[in-house]
């Protein structure tokens, strides 16, 4: 992308250099047996809504977190009251605690891994570009995306604009279309919404001082049916106000698609032939081995992928490639990232991409600095948290299938009697039993290789569940679209993943149009 | 603050707040009469947070433990501005680092972009705010001890289990401090505690490619009771057999638990919500049924009450986010709903009476014991767990595939099930059901994915209409 990387908010310096301090208050003379981290986090966030009932807001979100590591436990004191005194004597007390709780250590400590040290094959450009000269512990190192319009200049003006601008031709647009066609009535509201998050982290450790500045950017729209049926469109990503821009397809969707779902007929539950958009591609991947695949569910033995990699068996056939990607700052023919992408993780881990899938064989999972340690496996950049108020866990970050070789115009002419699912809603897996559901809000038909413009909903009429056991899911893959993007990282869509059903965190999912076999459809 | 004062926090007191005042007084005297009124939140939480896993011999390890502590301040500000009148409004989270006045003026500004129909905001409350146990006085006398206790507890049980591995435990106690401040006079304080416990077993020998994975939600340590909850959920895991995949059907017969009833009836009673009218969302009004079709013969009826009071629960409250005392009423009775939830905003925008209602569910038992509902149908299944229900909460259709179940002909269980998509229309499914008659509690923090849900009522209903299945 052009544009300028953006600067270290300079309002947090003061913070940026009490942490070393902290730091050195809580584990000097203790490096041998602790191993200690200070994370800063904070979140600015904007927000425009224009609906019936329009809003605003704007909010600020500051916390600190104070790790400590020993003997395999993880400590941690996590606060907003960020004074310098205050924090001093937080540390000390904390400290206090936990020499008094291990007065004696059973294991050495982690030894954290310096600037010289790091294996810097597979960390990008972007990343690379950003570690300048000779880095060391002291070095304070910045990272951030490029961006158009720096999202620290952003207005609420300007959001409320673009969203009241978006719901006024989208709500005229709409009423063209009910006036041409007599069997549509007139949409209850259309709801657009932008919202801009600019999460800055520091992270400090005996070994490195880094931060990055993530600027998530947002624009939602939803047609909405007087029977409560709707169709949306989701832009945006990891860069500033510019990629946060609706298309003429997005325009339809919202206001075409969502008349014709009130008027959808209800589908015939059974197994169809289907092809699954990005979106939706992007969920199964996401469930079907990405949760699988995160380290702390096999350390707590709650995983089948464990046992399936130990034995090498194989999962899924030839097509079937999931790739686990926190860097990646450009996707098939847009130049930013999805919102999962980041330079490091929650734990100071910087990102690279992780095959975790490969033509139906799994790797060693994505891990945490715990899973990592307790399973014996290589350490990726997953270690994620909600916020500073939640505990970090092995999340995911870009999780995607791998592309393949047709045009999904090709894809189409491949199915006789299917359907096609581009538009995600929700999903589940359940990574001992190795079974998955990936919602999708419709189906569009396929008949002979074409799209009638028939679309179905759910046999209750609501969202369809798509739903199978994940091995038979992933040997029955006939053909993937190819991609455009020179390092062939195809589209990730903007999402977030509850890791079951809480500690939501922003997560990309994606990949090519996938060609199933079939899928049970309900 | 430290994490010490919880026991005697008095958060009018807060030391931030005389000059935060002052601030939004200056501001709202500097704009005149576009200023038109100001809100002010002070929050005050502290959570403690393990996260544990389990050796062979059912030990436990704790690998995370956390101490949190967030006390946080946000406005509103409210304006009116343009001609024809509008009503702005704006929320901001406040850095008490930063210059106050800054920020209340930058709200100010935002909250001009804002044009909704106006609307007063209320200057007088409509009864006084009654005395509502929100916290358990056991967490709110001393968090720590309370959460180490619960930690002994679960020990204990878990050391005792046979037959079953526990994979890994999460044990959250939170404690929640909020005050609440307008220009126009209305204050008041309130304090919540809630426990998350989650847990994940299977049955010995491994490996297997079964699991049970449970939550516990509840305000208070009586209630969440994880003692016993951890006997059933290792029940639960020892009775697990060979699984099946069900039939496809249209017509299926199905067992729901008591928090599926919570999640259904809360989607539900939404469409009460007269700010649907105003917003040309499906909804429903007094006097509607909330029924798509005609009740079908024998079918209990829902009778549907919400209680701001109820002791320990979710939903109960002294104040609404108005400012008002929350009222108890019933909303559905015979099927039929009997009141919308009228609150002042929307009263005004619909010229309606406002009625302030809202709460935690309270719904009427039925007649008949869980074995009594399965042994009421020829076949049917108890669902165990959903992989994820996912309920529309405009069309109020559902679905998820059945992560476990249990599958009953004649009374007696046949198999487990697991996999297949289920699907529902709680308008349709509620034309023919059967309540159980064992009360249950279900409480559920808004956060995350999921809102605030409270519910207190049959622990089991028989759903036989609607039902459809995609399997086998």
């Amino acid at each position: 992308m052009s544009g300028k990387r953006i600067e270290f908010p300079k309002h947090l310096q003061k913070i940026r250099t009490l942490m070393p301090k902290l730091l050195n208050i809580l584990e000097i003379g203790h490096e041998e047996e602790w191993y200690s981290f200070i994370w800063l986090e904070e979140l600015k966030a904007i927000n425009c809504v224009a609906a019936v009932n329009q809003s605003s807001s704007e909010s600020m979100d500051r916390g600190l977190v104070l790790r400590v590591l020993i003997d395999g436990q993880n400590f941690e004191r996590a606060t907003n009251i960020l004074s310098e005194e205050s924090l001093i004597t937080l540390t000390r007390d904390f400290r206090s605690e936990l020499e008094m709780k291990f007065s004696k250590t059973t294991s050495k400590s982690y030894r954290p891994c310096s600037w010289k040290d790091e294996d810097r094959s597979l960390l990008g450009d972007d990343i690379l570009d950003q570690i300048v000269g000779d880095t060391t512990s002291k070095t304070e190192v910045h990272f951030s995306p490029k961006c158009q319009h720096n999202p620290f200049d952003s207005k609420i003006e300007k959001l409320s604009e673009q969203c009241n601008s978006t719901r006024k031709e989208f709500l005229k647009s709409s009423k063209e279309i009910v006036e041409a066609h007599s069997e549509y009535k007139e949409l209850a509201d259309i709801k657009s919404m932008i919202r801009q998050n600019i999460v800055t982290h520091v992270f400090v450790d005996r070994e490195k001082n880094m931060s990055q500045t993530l600027p998530i950017t947002l624009a939602y729209t939803m047609g909405m049916t007087q029977t409560g049926q709707t169709a949306r469109c989701i832009s945006g990503g990891l860069g500033g106000l510019e990629i946060a821009k609706h298309s003429t397809e997005d325009k339809l969707e919202v206001t075409k698609r969502s008349l014709q779902l009130a008027n959808a007929k209800k589908l015939i539950p059974g197994r169809y032939q289907v092809i699954s958009g990005p979106d939706v591609t992007g969920v199964i991947a996401h469930e079907a081995f990405g949760h699988t695949q995160e380290g702390d569910t096999w350390m707590k033995g709650r995983s089948i992928a464990k046992g399936l990699h130990e034995a090498k068996t194989k999962v899924g056939n030839e097509q079937a490639s999931i790739v686990n990607h926190p860097n990646m700052f450009s996707m098939e023919d847009f130049a930013y990232g999805s919102n999962g992408s980041y330079f490091f993780d929650h734990e100071g881990q910087l990102g690279r991409p992780q095959q975790i899938l490969d033509k139906g064989i799994l790797s060693t999972p994505m891990t945490d600095l715990t899973s990592s340690m307790r399973l014996n496996v290589p350490r990726t950049a997953n270690g994620k948290r909600e916020s500073w108020r939640r505990p970090l866990m092995t999340r995911q970050t870009n999780t995607y299938f791998t592309p393949g070789d047709k045009t999904v115009e090709e894809l189409i002419s491949m199915v006789k009697d299917g359907y096609l699912a581009r538009w995600a809603s929700g999903g589940m897996e359940d990574p001992k039993g190795g079974s998955l559901t990936a919602g999708t809000a419709y189906l569009e038909e396929i008949k002979e290789g074409k799209l009638t413009g028939e679309v179905y909903l759910g046999p209750s009429g609501g969202h369809v569940e798509l739903s199978d056991p994940v091995f038979t899911l992933l040997d029955r893959i006939i053909a993937k679209s190819k991609s455009t993007n020179a390092n062939d990282i195809p589209e990730n869509k903007f999402g977030g993943c509850g890791k079951y059903h809480k500690e939501g965190v922003p997560a990309g999912c994606g990949g090519p149009y996938i060609l199933w076999e079939s899928i049970n459809c309900g | 603050m430290s994490q010490s004062d919880q026991k005697t926090l008095i958060l009018s007191q807060d030391k931030l707040l005389p000059n935060l005042r002052d601030a939004l007084n200056k501001i709202k005297s500097k704009y005149g009469q576009q200023f038109y009124a100001w809100k002010l939140n002070v929050l005050h939480y502290e959570s403690r947070q393990s996260l544990m896993i389990c050796n062979d011999k059912n030990t436990l390890e704790q690998y995370q433990n956390r101490n949190v502590l967030d006390h946080s301040y946000q406005i509103v500000v409210y304006t009116n501005h343009s001609e024809p009148k509008l009503m702005g409004s704006s929320s901001f989270n406040i850095d008490p680092l930063n210059n106050l006045e800054d920020q209340i003026d930058k709200t100010y500004q935002n909250s001009l972009l804002v044009g909704n129909k106006p609307w007063k905001l209320p200057t007088k409350i409509n009864k006084d705010y009654e005395k509502v146990l929100t916290c358990d006085p056991i967490i709110k006398d001393d968090l720590n001890s309370a959460h180490n206790n619960m930690i002994s507890e679960i020990n204990e049980s878990i050391s005792s289990l046979d037959g079953v591995k526990v994979n890994s435990l999460e044990l959250y106690t939170n404690l929640q401090t909020t005050y609440f401040e307008t220009s126009e006079g209305f204050n008041g304080q309130k304090d919540n505690s809630d426990i998350y416990f989650e847990m994940a077993i299977e049955k010995l020998p491994l490996p297997n490619t079964q699991e049970i994975l449970k939550y516990k939600k509840a305000i208070s340590i009586e209630d969440a009771n994880l003692s016993s909850f951890i006997k059933e959920t290792s029940d639960e895991a020892m009775s697990i057999s060979e699984t099946i995949v069900p039939k496809t059907s249209s017509n299926l017969n199905i067992i729901i638990d008591g928090e599926a009833i919570s999640s259904l009836l809360t989607k539900l009673t939404g469409h009460l919500n007269a700010g649907r009218e105003y917003e040309k969302s499906p909804f429903m009004k007094k006097g509607d049924s909330i029924l798509s079709t005609d009740k079908i013969s024998g079918s209990d009826s829902i009778n549907l009450t919400l209680d701001p009071t109820t002791p320990v629960m979710a939903l109960s409250t002294p104040f609404t986010s108005e400012g008002m005392s929350p009222v108890k009423a019933n909303v559905i009775k015979d099927n039929i709903v009997t009141n919308q939830l009228i609150h002042e905003r929307i009263a005004q925008y619909l010229s309606k009476e406002p009625n302030y209602i809202l709460g935690n569910i309270i719904l009427d038992l039925g007649d008949l014991s869980k074995t009594e509902l399965i042994d009421s149908v020829e076949e049917c299944i108890e669902i165990l767990s959903f992989s994820s229900l996912l309920i529309n909460p405009n069309t109020l259709t559902w679905s998820s595939e059945i992560k476990l179940g249990k599958m009953f002909k004649n009374g007696k269980l046949v198999s487990m099930v697991k996999g297949g998509v289920i699907s529902g229309d709680i308008k349709i499914n509620l034309t023919n059901f059967k309540l159980s008659n064992q009360e249950v509690k279900v409480n559920e923090i808004a956060g995350g994915f999921d809102e605030a849900k409270g519910y207190v009522g049959p622990s089991h209903m028989l759903i036989q209409s609607g039902i459809k299945v995609v399997g086998e």
